[in-house]
């Protein structure tokens, strides 16, 4: 991934700036997730999150250049409660779990209420990741997973941050879908009164600013 | 351990700490602290899986000591970075219980507790101390909307372990166990004023997030003798009397607020 600096100048060319958010209990890979969508390396080592990380990093999707600030928690609930207004003006959420850890899944609920208290609108693209499906000791198959995201209309993917497998396709995915609701960053733009200076017709998008 | 009461406490509670360990399971405390052992300082070889000995044995035991110790707070994760280096400082289990007790329980305000509202407090105090002190970086941090818990959560919540180099952290700790956790918001402000002119190029939140990273890196943060002497000279005067009303300030806006 580039510098700050360096995406920042890019951004004349970019169609939008999505914050994504990064949840789920701790240990379950969210920083090694992070890692892996955004320079592409593993380390087994990783310390844990203390308060807030993120990371910034440029896709290009169906030719359009899309700027995703992904923010990243600790997992523990009280350090969550230094935080509530983190989950404000998301645009999506990846909510992960330990295909191999019963505790990060049967508390999946308890995340759902939290994102539904603090989320402040109701568009926001949900999806499942059931991580870490590289260890052999999964204690959840697929089925359970997709049947627990149907339920909450939520996508569903697995993958290993580990191995890579499934990771891209699934940030891939979640802006996908983001962009396919255009209520749900066009307006984000607009409200924060940017100049849309660099917005052509049928373009359909603007630069931004905004996290 | 003198100064800060921890070796009283000690010598006045005999077998106290053994006590501990052998108490009734308490499965929640004993997995989340268990999920935080091979996550804490996974760089030092001491710490390490394989190690022998191995400190995360040792980590998790004042760990679990403590959790059922004290009860309110149970475990909170960065108690796991900051009891890691009282067992390396220390290198003994049952003194780095009686010093993380003495910061935890005594020295700093509430902290750890579910809620961290000692913590909360300290942040937004710091938030008062920087508009009143370095104005422009407060206006910047107000015009962005950051929130100071994005920007320094970490150097309260871990003391600053892992965020300045190992020396500094120690020649802080010295101060805040001698005096009190005052000292905190002298490093704070030492590290944003001298930094001053780079926090202030920041024009987003992610921007002024990392340069509140950066500051904690390079030369200044290193040389810990000389970085001692500008926390006692660079902030300026910062009487107990001032922190205890902006903390009662700060804790009755938080608590109003909800």
């Amino acid at each position: 991934m580039g510098s700050e600096q360096s995406s920042v100048r890019m951004d004349e060319d970019v169609l939008t700036t999505l914050k994504i958010l990064i949840i789920g209990e701790s240990g379950v890979g969210k920083s090694s997730l992070l890692l892996r969508f955004t320079v592409d390396t593993f380390d087994p080592e990783l310390a844990a999150t203390i308060g807030v990380d993120f990371k910034v990093k440029t896709i290009s999707m169906d030719g359009n250049k899309v700027k995703l600030a992904i923010w990243n928690t600790a997992g523990q609930e009280r350090l969550r409660t230094l935080t509530p207004r983190y989950y404000r003006s998301a645009q999506g959420v990846i909510l992960l779990y330990d295909v191999t850890r019963r505790d990060t899944f049967v508390i999946l609920n308890n995340w759902l209420n939290e994102l539904e208290t603090y989320c402040a609108r109701n568009d926001i693209v949900n999806m499942l990741l059931g991580n870490t499906v590289d260890k052999e000791n999964r204690e959840f198959d697929r089925n359970k997973g997709l049947k627990f995201a149907r339920k909450h209309s939520m996508f569903f993917v697995e993958a290993s941050a580990k191995t890579c497998d499934g990771v891209q396709c699934a940030f891939e995915e979640l802006v996908e879908k983001i962009i396919q609701t255009p209520g749900l960053w066009e307006s984000e733009t607009q409200s924060k009164g940017v100049k849309l200076s660099h917005r052509e017709e049928g373009h359909g998008g603007a630069a931004c600013g905004s996290y | 351990m003198a100064l800060s009461g921890a070796q009283t406490q000690m010598d006045r509670n005999p077998g106290y700490y053994h006590q501990l360990l052998q108490g009734e399971r308490s499965p929640g405390l004993e997995d989340a602290i268990r999920t935080d052992l091979n996550r804490t300082f996974p760089d030092n070889v001491k710490f390490r899986r394989t190690a022998e000995p191995c400190l995360q044995k040792t980590l998790y035991n004042v760990l679990l000591a403590y959790g059922r110790h004290n009860q309110g707070v149970g475990y909170c994760q960065g108690m796991n970075f900051i009891a890691g280096y009282l067992i390396l400082i220390t290198k003994n289990e049952e003194e780095s219980f009686w010093l993380l007790d003495a910061l935890v329980g005594r020295i700093l305000p509430d902290y750890y507790s579910p809620a961290m509202l000692g913590l909360k407090t300290d942040q937004e105090v710091l938030g008062e101390l920087v508009r009143a002190k370095l104005p422009a970086v407060g206006a910047l941090v107000e015009r962005l909307g950051a929130l100071w818990t994005l920007l320094v959560s970490r150097w309260f919540i871990c003391l600053f372990v892992d965020v300045l180099p190992v020396e500094t952290v120690l020649r802080i700790w010295d101060c805040l166990f001698n005096e009190g956790s005052k000292i905190i918001f002298r490093v704070a402000l030492t590290l944003i004023k001298q930094h001053q002119a780079l926090i202030l190029e920041a024009t987003s939140i992610p921007d002024i997030c990392e340069k509140f990273k950066q500051i904690t890196q390079g030369s200044f943060a290193t040389e810990c003798h000389v970085f001692m002497q500008k926390i006692f000279s660079e902030p300026g005067s910062l009487s107990t009397t001032t922190v205890t009303k902006l903390r009662e300030s700060c804790r009755a806006r938080l608590l109003a607020q909800g």
